[in-house]
């Protein structure tokens, strides 16, 4: 069953991979730098998604947990300070949207959302580094 | 928290990653335990001190 999850977890991956693949393909005529950066970011986060993937069926049939309490407390962590930090993102993305001429909305909400996201694998690389010792916060 | 728990594996001639499938957690708690980096629940406390059939005081050393 757990098997099952991850694979279809590593599918929905690769099906999210093509879709953007045909969809910069059909940009081809009109690719510009700010494509490019987000074909890049986008290629990265599905490269990463992959290799955990991959860690995790390999672990799995090694007989060990896919996740446990820390792996739990790691990402409980992640999130609340990314959700912290996350105020101060949108705080400045709002002070230079304000008098700005961006005609599109989509633009300051797309940095944001990828800030957010940005910001929370940050703080989870950081924590699966050094640990979360709660009884000693340094 | 200081652990002893290097030392008990080392006596009992059991991996990193025996340990974590005996306490049913991934390896690298195993890593971070070991290295003082996390605090454990009481549970896996208890789990990982009867893998060494030990009491948690004789496994644990609280600061």
């Amino acid at each position: 069953m757990k098997n099952t999850k991850l694979y279809l977890a590593l599918l929905i991956l690769g099906t999210i991979t093509f879709a953007f693949g045909l969809y910069v393909y059909s940009l081809f005529d009109e690719i510009s730098l700010f494509h490019l950066i987000a074909i890049l970011v986008v290629a990265i986060l599905v490269i990463v998604g992959i290799i955990i993937g991959i860690k995790r069926l390999k672990d799995e049939k090694q007989g060990l947990p896919p996740e446990d309490e820390l792996s739990k407390r790691i990402k409980t962590k992640a999130g609340a300070m990314a959700f912290i930090y996350s105020f101060y993102v949108w705080l400045i993305i709002l002070v230079f949207t304000m008098d700005s001429h961006i005609n599109r909305i989509e633009v300051p909400l797309g940095i944001g959302l990828f800030s957010m996201g940005a910001l929370y694998l940050m703080f989870w690389a950081h924590y699966s580094n050094i640990g979360v010792d709660d009884a000693n916060p340094h | 928290m200081q652990t002893r728990i290097k030392e008990l594996r080392a006596k009992h001639n059991i991996t990193q990653l025996e340990l974590a499938k005996l306490a049913n957690v991934r390896r690298e708690t195993i890593v971070f335990l070991e290295q003082g980096k996390y605090n454990p629940s009481l549970k896996l406390a208890h789990d990982i001190a009867q893998v060494f059939k030990l009491s948690i005081e004789e496994v644990f050393i609280i600061d």
